[in-house]
């Protein structure tokens, strides 16, 4: 009972860790973003908001947000994503900016206005906005 | 200029051979000396700015590849992180990695516009504030990326983000510190390096201590011992200069060692001169020296035997055997001068001989014999003949005239013929004339001598028949004029000319008779016998003149004297009869011309002679008269006003009569009025 408790709670801890929203600086005229549109910016295919430079951000390629933020909401695998980059390379783009930390991408993100970065649900905070959250 | 040239060839030649020998080094050591430091300085300084201008780039080069590396890494997108002020501490790591790879002494670090240091290369810095905000706005309003802080350069270039392109997200800076620029110095023995900035009077390196001079963008100059080369840096350190300092020493090495190798040549060069111009001077000057004192000792000793000997086989050894030819040559001339002088001296005696045995001739027939004789004697192989046939052909003749006195002219005598085939040079003809004339001369003297005997004998025997004639009637005059004196019935008219006509009679007689004297003398045939006379019998004969004129000095009341100095033992050579002949006319002439006072007889002896003076105190005789007075019928001028009696024939007589004994009369006087002395100076023994 307690060892099936123990799993569930464990479950549930990595569930809600899993879970991550895109958030953009808090006074950005984005209010949301639809998958697609997401799926544009960090492929690079949209820049601007208007006439604001998007500024997609990325966390390191190991971390379990972005494998997380790239099989759900890119929907593409590495290998896919490594190929349209390379391909993208020759043409004069580049990937999004890659921060280290989450700390990192939240600090980015309150300083400069197109930002856009994943972050884990639990920590949000009032600097920022949430403009996409991934439906369960 | 060439009295300070040597004389000597030797001398010469050593200078020469030294001249070649040194000029060069000479030239070498005084090039090195001034115009090779200067080239060693200049080739040291443009090879030293060599190594400068390299120095200069690298320094620019590091600083440059600097800028270069912070330009790349402030464009990295790692940069970004600046926007969340490196909470990854990825530029940090990155800073510090970089550093490490640089390995300089050096900061980076990353500023924020709010000069809060994001990140460093020293971890310390971090979260600190940049505290030369200031200067960093000024060197950007300048327009430069850089400035200076007191120990560093301060580099800089702003962090853009690609991300907002329209920021600057803060600034990368390198602090990189002078001492880095040490590693640019060089450290070498004489050969060092600062980098310096004169504004600040900073130096990069070992401290140099002596005060810089540094003006324009490079130069050099010398201080006491070192040199001072410097050059500007380019770029951000255009203000600083780098700095060789070379000492002289040094620097001057190469100079000094090639100077000391010369000097060291120098002496080689001396002593091998030396000993070459002493070989040379043995070798070709020591035959030339022998050449000369052999020429010398001919010079001094007339030996013309002498021969040098030179064992060479050279020029000299050519020269030394022509000189001996010379000199052989020179001996055999002066043997052959020699021999003919002799034949011209034995000529010459004997054609003296000639003419003695010409001169001895009395006669002209003798005469022209010797000279036949003679002149056959002389040239044997010729054959000489008198004839006094006139010769057509002259050059084979020696035509002899003779002086004709009566007529003044030349008559023709008569020709020495020589032998018609024997031909006769110039010179021989010229003996012959001169021969020939030598006869002419013995001829016309021989002519003349046996002319004037004749003549002389001609006027004595005429003026002693005249005067023997001549004195016959006059004796009848005389003793008829006595005669008639005596008679007593003249008047005294009469008597006084019958006693003019007795007187003049007298004087004429005298006169007569010494004509006689003096013909007599003249002809030789005065009988003189000289004997030996002794100090009493000198005086005896005076005495007894004095005995029998003592009337005559009486009648006219003059006094007499005599003095004998002469030694018992004088003796002297003399005709008694003569001597006492002579004192007569002497002491008469005195007594003539003496009116009063008095006569001294003086006998002395006066060096070889013994003199018998008398000294009267009569009319005198002036100066000029004293020399005519000897002369044959001559009185002194002043008889106008006293005229004497006399022939003017007596002083004359008396001289010539001395001179049969060898004696001789001396007049003289103090002048007119004053006196005369006689003096008769007769031979000693």
């Amino acid at each position: 009972m307690l060892r099936t408790g123990l799993i569930l709670a464990f479950l549930l801890l990595s569930l809600t860790a899993d879970q991550f929203v895109l958030i953009t600086h808090k006074n950005s005229s984005i209010n949301a973003l639809s998958q697609k549109e997401i799926q544009d910016i960090y492929l690079k295919k949209r820049r601007f908001y208007h006439s604001m430079k998007l500024v997609p951000l990325n966390l390191p390629s190991d971390h379990y947000l972005r494998q997380n933020f790239e099989s759900e909401t890119l929907q593409m695998n590495r290998e896919q994503l490594q190929t349209y980059w390379v391909r993208q390379h020759y043409l004069g783009h580049r990937p999004p900016h890659m921060l280290k930390s989450i700390e990192s991408v939240l600090l980015f993100v309150q300083e400069v206005e197109g930002a856009i970065g994943y972050i884990p649900e639990d920590r949000l905070n009032e600097h920022i906005k949430v403009i996409y959250q991934v439906k369960e | 200029m060439r009295y300070f040239l040597p004389k000597s060839l030797k001398t010469k030649l050593i200078i020469a051979l030294f001249a070649i020998g040194f000029l060069p080094y000479l030239f070498i050591m005084f090039y090195s000396l001034n115009l090779g430091q200067q080239k060693i300085i200049e080739s040291i300084t443009s090879t030293q700015y060599v190594q400068m201008s390299k120095v200069k780039e690298r320094v620019e080069e590091q600083l440059v590849s600097l800028r270069k590396e912070m330009l790349f890494l402030s464009g990295l997108d790692l940069m970004n992180d600046m926007i969340v002020n490196d909470i990854d501490k990825r530029i940090s790591q990155l800073l510090i990695q970089k550093q490490e790879d640089l390995g300089l002494q050096m900061q980076l670090f990353t500023i924020r516009h709010d000069t809060k240091i994001i990140a460093s290369s020293s971890r310390q810095d971090t979260a600190l504030f940049f505290d030369q905000m200031v200067q960093l706005k000024s060197a950007i309003g300048r327009g430069e990326g850089y400035f200076f802080t007191a120990e560093s350069i301060v580099i800089f270039v702003p962090i853009e983000s690609d991300l907002s392109p329209d920021r600057v997200l803060g600034y990368l800076l390198a602090e990189y510190a002078f001492s880095n620029l040490n590693r640019f110095n060089i450290h070498h023995e004489g050969v060092r390096s600062i980098i310096y900035h004169p504004a600040t009077a900073l130096q990069v390196g070992t401290v140099y201590e002596e005060p810089l001079h540094l003006t324009g963008i490079r130069g050099d100059y010398l201080s006491e011992d070192t040199m001072i080369l410097y050059e500007a840096l380019d770029g951000m350190l255009e203000e600083w200069y780098v700095v060789y300092m070379i000492k002289k020493s040094i620097a001057l090495a190469f100079l000094n060692e090639f100077l000391f190798f010369l000097a060291a040549m120098f002496f080689v060069g001396f002593v091998v001169i030396a000993a070459v111009s002493f070989w040379v001077s043995k070798r070709i000057l020591g035959p030339i020296a022998s050449l000369s004192d052999a020429a010398k000792e001919i010079v001094a000793t007339k030996n013309y035997t002498t021969r040098v000997q030179i064992d060479t086989d050279d020029e000299i050894s050519e020269l030394a055997r022509a000189f001996n030819t010379m000199v052989h040559q020179t001996h055999d001339a002066f043997e052959v001068l020699e021999a003919e002088n002799h034949l011209r001296l034995k000529r010459f005696i004997q054609l003296i001989n000639i003419f003695n045995r010409l001169i001895q001739a009395q006669s002209e027939d003798e005469c022209i014999q010797i000279a036949l004789d003679e002149l056959q004697m002389l040239v044997p192989e010729q054959h000489f003949s008198f004839s006094t046939q006139t010769q057509e052909d002259d050059t084979t003749s020696i035509t002899l005239y003779i002086k004709d006195f009566e007529k003044g002219t030349q008559e023709f005598y008569g020709v020495i013929l020589l032998a018609p085939d024997n031909t006769t040079d110039l010179y021989e003809e010229k003996f012959y004339r001169s021969v020939g004339t030598m006869i002419m001369l013995q001829l016309n003297q021989i002519r003349l001598i046996k002319r004037t005997e004749e003549v002389s004998h001609a006027k004595s025997t005429f003026i002693s028949h005249m005067s023997h004639e001549l004195r016959t009637p006059l004796h009848a005059i005389l003793s008829f004029s006595q005669y008639l004196i005596t008679y007593e019935n003249l008047n005294e008219d009469q008597q006084s000319t019958i006693g003019n006509i007795e007187n003049s009679a007298q004087h004429l007689l005298s006169m007569i008779n010494d004509i006689l004297d003096l013909v007599q003398i003249e002809a030789g045939k005065t009988a003189v016998s000289i004997d030996e006379l002794n100090s009493d019998e000198i005086e005896t004969i005076p005495l007894e003149i004095i005995a029998m004129l003592e009337v005559l000095a009486e009648q006219k009341n003059i006094n007499i004297t005599l003095q004998n100095t002469l030694p018992a033992n004088s003796k002297v050579y003399a005709d008694s009869q003569l001597l006492k002949q002579v004192i007569i006319n002497l002491l008469s002439n005195a007594i003539k011309f003496t009116d009063r006072g008095s006569i001294d007889f003086l006998i002395e002896e006066r060096g070889d002679h013994i003199c018998i003076t008398i000294k009267d105190t009569g009319i005198g005789i002036s100066e000029a008269d004293i020399s005519s007075l000897f002369e044959d019928f001559i009185q002194a001028d002043n008889q106008g006003e006293n005229p004497q009696k006399g022939s003017g024939l007596g002083l004359s007589i008396s001289q010539r009569l001395a001179h049969l004994f060898e004696a001789d009369i001396e007049l003289s006087s103090e002048g007119k009025g004053k006196g005369s002395t006689a003096t008769i100076y007769l031979k000693k023994m």
